[in-house]
């Protein structure tokens, strides 16, 4: 890809900064290291930014680079662990306040959800379901083949399936 | 984007199960304006820098560019020291005039102009994930006030970036105290980076060739290789 062609991290950031945060949330990233991983996946953009040679869309190629960050994140051995939200985090008056999601509840309930999975589990849930990549795009972004994809999500549906019902049959 | 042969996604049926709710209300769980405007702080100047290739031959251009200046400057300085019966007041031997003159502005905590007393010795080159070391010897970094010391890692690699143009000693100062601050910072290949140019800058080939190596060996790959060979050509 040409120089020319190539975009700015600035547009890269505006674009997709929103979703890469959200999809570092949704893969376990505790809210308090968010925006420090965030941070370190535009920096390795950065970096990697003049070897992107335009083979894969740039948003999968981003989405490979955050889900790596991630799952380094997580074997780190200081890591801690993510917490149900029994208590709003400090963010979450501010987010409120400019109310992109004001449904605290909810999103505990999202993160619950998405804990009963593994990681690679998990990795397909968040970007099939929630980002919306075709499967194909998918098992690129993950590296694995298009048939564990789609039995890792098949497996995943089940396991948050069971989970959901479990919970409601114990709250009842 | 779904294929012909992808699934329904959960959020997608009809009707919408409870955990397709919760899917769908996923796509809504997005940074606040004033966390983006956070994180792009934290990014600083990197956000609107050109890309590292195009830096490189920057990086390049500058260097060629002090050269000169600094040459000029010897010259004009001789030049003016013949013609003239006192003696001209003594310059840094790094500084070009102009950028000299700019870059101090810049820099509240920058230490005088006048020529200071180099490190007297230099950790070893960098490498992520081993100890940072710190700076041995009574150095001049330990005796100004702590430069940077309470700027973010973004900032204090900025600081010591601009410093390299009329302070090579200094920016190598606040490259090195990035490297006892922050030893596995996100920004350890951009720390090497400027220290690299600033050792190159001092005339400290020796040491500039064994950052550059330590730097190539615990960054196989980094797109600022071509800069670092640039700045420290093997």
């Amino acid at each position: 890809m040409s120089d020319e062609l190539r975009p700015s991290l600035r547009k890269i950031f505006d674009e997709h900064a929103r979703y890469i945060w959200r999809t570092l949330r949704h893969l376990g990233i505790p809210e308090a290291d968010t925006p420090d991983l965030c941070q370190e996946v535009f920096v390795i953009v950065n970096r990697r930014l003049s070897s992107f040679e335009g083979r894969s869309a740039l948003r999968t190629w981003l989405y490979g680079i955050c889900i790596r960050v991630a799952s380094e994140h997580r074997r780190r051995p200081h890591v801690r662990k993510e917490l149900p939200l029994s208590e709003p985090p400090q963010d979450a008056f501010e987010q409120n306040a400019s109310g992109p999601n004001s449904n605290l509840e909810q999103r505990s309930a999202v993160q619950h959800l998405l804990a009963v999975l593994d990681e690679d589990k998990r990795q397909v849930v968040v970007l099939y379901e929630i980002e919306g990549f075709s499967m194909k795009e998918v098992a690129e972004i993950l590296e694995c083949p298009l048939q564990t994809a789609y039995s890792r999500l098949h497996a995943a549906r089940a396991l948050m399936l069971t989970a959901f019902n479990a919970e409601n049959e114990a709250e009842s | 984007m779904s294929m012909p042969d992808d699934p329904e996604r959960l959020a997608d049926a009809t009707p919408r199960s409870r955990v397709g709710e919760l899917l769908a209300s996923a796509t809504r769980d997005v940074p606040s304006d004033a966390q983006l405007a956070r994180l792009a702080a934290n990014l600083g100047p990197m956000l609107d820098a050109p890309s590292p290739a195009a830096t490189a031959s920057k990086a390049s251009l500058l260097v060629k560019l002090g050269i000169a200046t600094g040459t000029l400057a010897l010259l004009v300085g001789a030049g003016l020291s013949l013609r003239r019966s006192t003696p001209l007041e003594p310059t840094s031997p790094t500084a070009g005039p102009a950028v000299t003159t700019k870059a101090a502005n810049e820099l509240p905590a920058q230490p005088a102009a006048a020529p200071s007393p180099e490190p007297v010795a230099q950790p070893a080159p960098a490498i992520d994930g081993a100890p940072a070391a710190e700076p041995t010897g009574t150095s001049s970094a330990k005796s100004t006030s702590q430069p940077g010391k309470a700027l973010s890692e973004s900032a204090l690699l900025e600081q010591a970036r601009r410093a390299l143009n009329g302070s090579p000693n200094y920016a190598l100062q606040l490259a090195n105290q990035h490297r006892t601050r922050f030893p596995h910072g996100v920004l350890s290949q951009e720390r090497e980076v400027i220290a690299i140019e600033a050792l190159r800058r001092m005339h400290r080939s020796g040491e500039a060739d064994q950052r550059a190596t330590g730097f190539s060996k615990a960054f196989p790959g980094s797109a600022h290789q071509r800069m670092v060979d640039e700045v420290a050509p093997k």
